[in-house]
């Protein structure tokens, strides 16, 4: 499936489809992805418009002043934040018995707490690896070794079974390759994270998402120039 | 005399010992993020016992049995869970009667609400750290932020919607601040008139009149955290 062109300043605006479901995103933003495996997840039909966040049209900021992707729209309701939208799909678009996120009170909370601590955690100093910022290394080597203990004690972030905490943390951890993040996978450092990588890429709807290692590398240099190069074959 | 509160536990003071299926909360008296949990507890009738931390000084016990970065944190038996969001929502999950959920159940309307939370609201609050902390920028930022939350008004009669409910809840600590410590500025330039008014229904709320802290001990409160050293006990 080819990538949607990233919208720029000046593009006119695709007019909305009644009933239908959209999502505004950027290809390699992580936050779009979270809410893009959900939606796979639950096999919704939606449209997706990407955004080029350098040069944004007019009418995103018109719509969503904050300006951020990703954001969700269907027939005039808005909602953002990459969490916020993940439950609300899963809420919305399951079929009946097959929540992702964990229906228990306590399991939810223990999920939840996963995501917005331990995994937190890790997302600004994988982002700062991933852009090439002069920050300190041992931000990361401490993030990375807190994951591979917590997987040293439960298979996945969710607990026994792939499930929703793991998902929510895959579009950084997926950075974590030798083409990309080099250091990790590959080194046999991390022996539980490399586990838990390959059995991520074998869940059906992480494979429906996949963007090739190269193409990301590719993404990764580019920015650097001031031109990323969100629209690649 | 009765304490006024618990005494703030610090490095050198025994655990507490747990009892055996009583909830607890290990808070700080002034924690804004505690008085969330503590808001929804008492909206739920829920017994529970408080273990106030000196935050400046922690217990060694304290870090080691409870290694989060969010607090407050929850424990009853096996049960732990840290961050006032989290637990907000795990109280009103496990103790609503039917019915009578705080937290919206309606999908667009809870997406909206934790999306105000988490957007709109994290930012008003930083504003308003800033304003205490008289960082650079401090009351461009909180024009900006609390203004924010002023045009959220404009719709609604409350955070919430129509009526005063969990959205409220979860801002209030903060907004129970201005009026304090040069955050009067934001307040006092008269533009905030929706916030003000907000503010003086919030403050007569039931569970909200629970939970809160006078004035001039919340005063006191905020003139020592911002100079950094600081008794959580002085009003014992």
């Amino acid at each position: 499936m080819s990538i949607p062109r990233h919208m720029v300043t000046g593009d006119p605006f695709p007019e909305n489809i009644p009933g239908k479901i959209r999502l505004y995103s950027m290809q390699f933003c992580p936050f779009s992805m979270r809410v893009r495996l959900m939606l796979i997840k639950k096999k919704v039909e939606f449209e997706y418009v990407n955004i080029n966040l350098k040069i944004k049209p007019g009418w995103f900021l018109e719509k969503y002043p904050i300006g951020s992707v990703p954001v969700f729209e269907l027939d005039g309701k808005l909602i953002a934040g990459s969490l916020v939208l993940a439950e609300y799909v899963d809420e919305v678009y399951s079929k009946q018995e097959e929540r992702t996120i964990p229906q228990d009170p306590y399991k939810k909370a223990k999920i939840n707490m996963m995501i917005s601590d331990h995994l937190a955690k890790a997302v600004g100093p994988i982002l700062d690896r991933f852009y090439q910022r002069e920050v300190d290394v041992k931000k990361f080597e401490k993030a990375i070794a807190n994951l591979e203990n917590i997987l040293g004690s439960q298979n996945f972030f969710s607990g026994e079974k792939l499930g929703y905490a793991d998902y929510m943390i895959w579009p950084w951890m997926r950075y974590l390759d030798p083409l990309i993040i080099d250091g990790v996978v590959g080194s046999g450092n991390y022996p539980n994270i490399e586990r838990w990588k390959q059995e991520m890429l074998s869940d059906e709807t992480i494979q429906k998402c996949r963007v090739k290692p190269e193409t990301i590398a590719r993404y990764r240099n580019s920015v650097k120039t001031g031109k990323p190069a969100y629209d690649q074959e | 005399m009765a304490l006024a509160h618990p005494p703030h536990l610090k490095r050198g003071d025994p655990f507490p010992e747990k009892i055996a299926g009583k909830l607890r909360l290990y808070s700080m008296q002034y924690c804004p993020y505690s008085m969330r949990v503590q808001m929804i507890l008492a909206k739920k009738n829920v017994d529970y016992e408080i273990i106030n931390i000196d935050l400046l000084n922690k217990p060694t016990w304290f870090m080691e049995k409870y290694p989060f970065d969010s607090f407050p944190v929850l424990e009853q038996d096996d049960i732990l869970l840290a961050g006032s969001l989290v637990i907000a929502e795990y109280i009103d999950e496990n103790y609503s009667k039917p019915g009578e959920r705080t937290i919206p159940q309606d999908s667009y309307e809870k997406g909206r609400i934790n999306m105000m939370i988490e957007d709109k609201f994290t930012k008003a609050i930083s504003a308003i750290y800033q304003g205490l902390r008289k960082k650079e920028n401090w009351k461009e930022n909180s024009n900006i932020h609390v203004g924010e939350l002023e045009n959220i008004l404009e719709t609604n009669k409350f955070f919430n919607g129509e009526e005063l409910g969990y959205a409220d809840y979860m801002i209030y600590p903060w907004l129970s601040y201005i009026g304090h410590q040069g955050i009067d500025d934001v307040m006092s330039t008269g533009k905030f008139t929706k916030l003000e008014q907000w503010l003086k229904t919030a403050a007569q709320e039931e569970t909200i009149r629970k939970c809160d802290t006078k004035p001039e001990i919340l005063g006191k409160f905020l003139t020592g955290y911002t100079t950094g050293t600081f008794d959580f006990d002085f009003n014992i």
